[in-house]
């Protein structure tokens, strides 16, 4: 069976882009990025190889993809961050900005608090933990899709072992 | 051939066998010449019967196990399939309840479920349900695509694993799947009218519907293979193909 190396290199790349600093919002909207990496890396090795490709292949390839792309975007925005560009603060500021006033006065201070601490390598590692989660979901549902959407080999899936 | 020898013909092979009141010995030679001739007619009938009945028999039991090895595919089928939706439904259910029950976690599990879900949703209070006071994972629209998903599951199984999703461009319909979820975020934000949670929750399970049953087609497909791999059938194969 050919590499999937290149192709899961390529979907994290664009998971990366599409996590990375404002760029990452996209990711609201269901995982947008996540999604949209992942089922890149399966049309990537499926157009390259003209090969239609199992499920279960294409969902470990989103996974894979997801994983990168979640990694290179964490160093990524960690240094953006220490260079000031403070893309993670955007959500706290607009949700202060429309619910402040009705928000209890514990949790107003604990948001401030929270956008005031600096950001360290621990908050990243403990950020790309819990973002490893979605991150997971989102790339397997994505490869999972891409894998029914990108069909190159005919309907029928290639079998390298038979 | 005189008057004697036509009256012995008709008595001999009437009906190939010598009349009554004669015996074989009676017949003149031609007549016994065709009695053997009808006789072998009749025994060739005979064994052209026997022949046809014996394929009849043979293309009945051809027929009757082929339709039974077909029954048993069939069956074997339907029951992987019911795996499949089944494993669908039951992850995509842990997905749904898992944002939904927010209300219900410690402060520590909420806390790690809200961070976890913070990549994937932008959690503003005022577009996410609350239950009790207290704020879901999700969003309105993401919530609408959490549950269609089960939902999908759920019609891809009582459509007996019907993949009329993937028998059309699949593209084309996740994308219009997506569009009315796209126009109605985008008439909010250009300010052409103000969106409600319905309308969200409903366009997003839109969305969610057609994507749940990809994903339930996708891991019906992983369970399969697994399972073949399990029985040594060889992978892609349907089971009893």
């Amino acid at each position: 069976m050919p590499s999937k190396q290149q192709s899961i290199i390529l979907g994290g790349l664009v998971v990366t882009i599409l996590s990375t600093s404002y760029l990452s919002y996209i990711n609201m909207l269901c995982c947008l990025g996540v999604l949209t990496g992942s089922m890149v890396a399966v049309w990537h090795y499926t157009d390259t190889n003209e090969i239609t490709i199992r499920s279960g292949e294409g969902a470990v390839m989103g996974i894979l993809a997801a994983l990168f792309g979640l990694v290179i975007a964490s160093v990524l925005n960690f240094s953006l961050i220490k260079m000031g560009i403070r893309h993670d603060l955007a959500i706290s500021q607009a949700i202060l900005n429309f619910a402040g006033d009705s928000m209890p006065p514990e949790q107003y201070d604990a948001m401030v608090e929270q956008m005031e601490a600096e950001y360290t390598i621990g908050m990243m590692m403990k950020n790309m933990a819990f973002g490893a989660i979605p991150y997971v979901i989102f790339g397997a549902i994505g490869g999972l899709i891409g894998s029914k959407m990108f069909k190159k080999g005919g309907d029928e899936p290639a079998d390298f072992e038979g | 051939m005189n008057a004697e020898s036509l009256k012995n013909e008709e008595d001999c092979i009437g009906d190939g066998r010598p009349a009554s009141g004669r015996t074989l010995s009676d017949c003149s030679g031609s007549a016994r010449r065709g009695m053997d001739r009808a006789g072998t007619e009749r025994a060739g009938t005979e064994r052209a019967r026997t022949e046809r009945a014996g394929m009849d028999r043979a293309g009945t039991d051809r027929a009757g196990t082929e339709r039974a090895g077909m029954d048993r595919a069939g069956t074997a089928r339907t029951a992987e399939n019911a795996r499949g939706w089944s494993v669908a439904f039951a992850l995509t259910l842990l997905l749904g309840l898992t944002v939904s029950l927010t209300p219900f976690y410690s402060d520590v599990i909420r806390g790690g479920v809200m961070q976890a879900f913070s990549f994937v949703c932008h959690q503003l209070p005022s577009r996410s349900p609350h239950v009790g006071g207290v704020q879901l994972a999700v969003c309105h629209r993401c919530m609408g695509i959490y549950w269609a998903l089960p939902a999908a599951a759920l019609v891809f199984g009582l459509s007996r694993g019907l993949r009329f999703v993937t028998r059309y461009r699949t593209m084309t319909i996740v994308v219009l799947a997506g569009i009315p979820a796209g126009i109605d975020w985008m008439g909010d934000i250009l300010g052409f009218w103000v969106n409600t949670p319905s309308s969200r929750w409903v366009t997003g399970a839109i969305f969610g519907l057609v994507a749940g049953y990809l994903l339930t087609e996708g891991i019906s497909d992983i369970v399969r293979e697994s399972r073949s791999k399990k029985g040594g059938t060889p992978r892609g194969k349907q089971p009893g193909s």
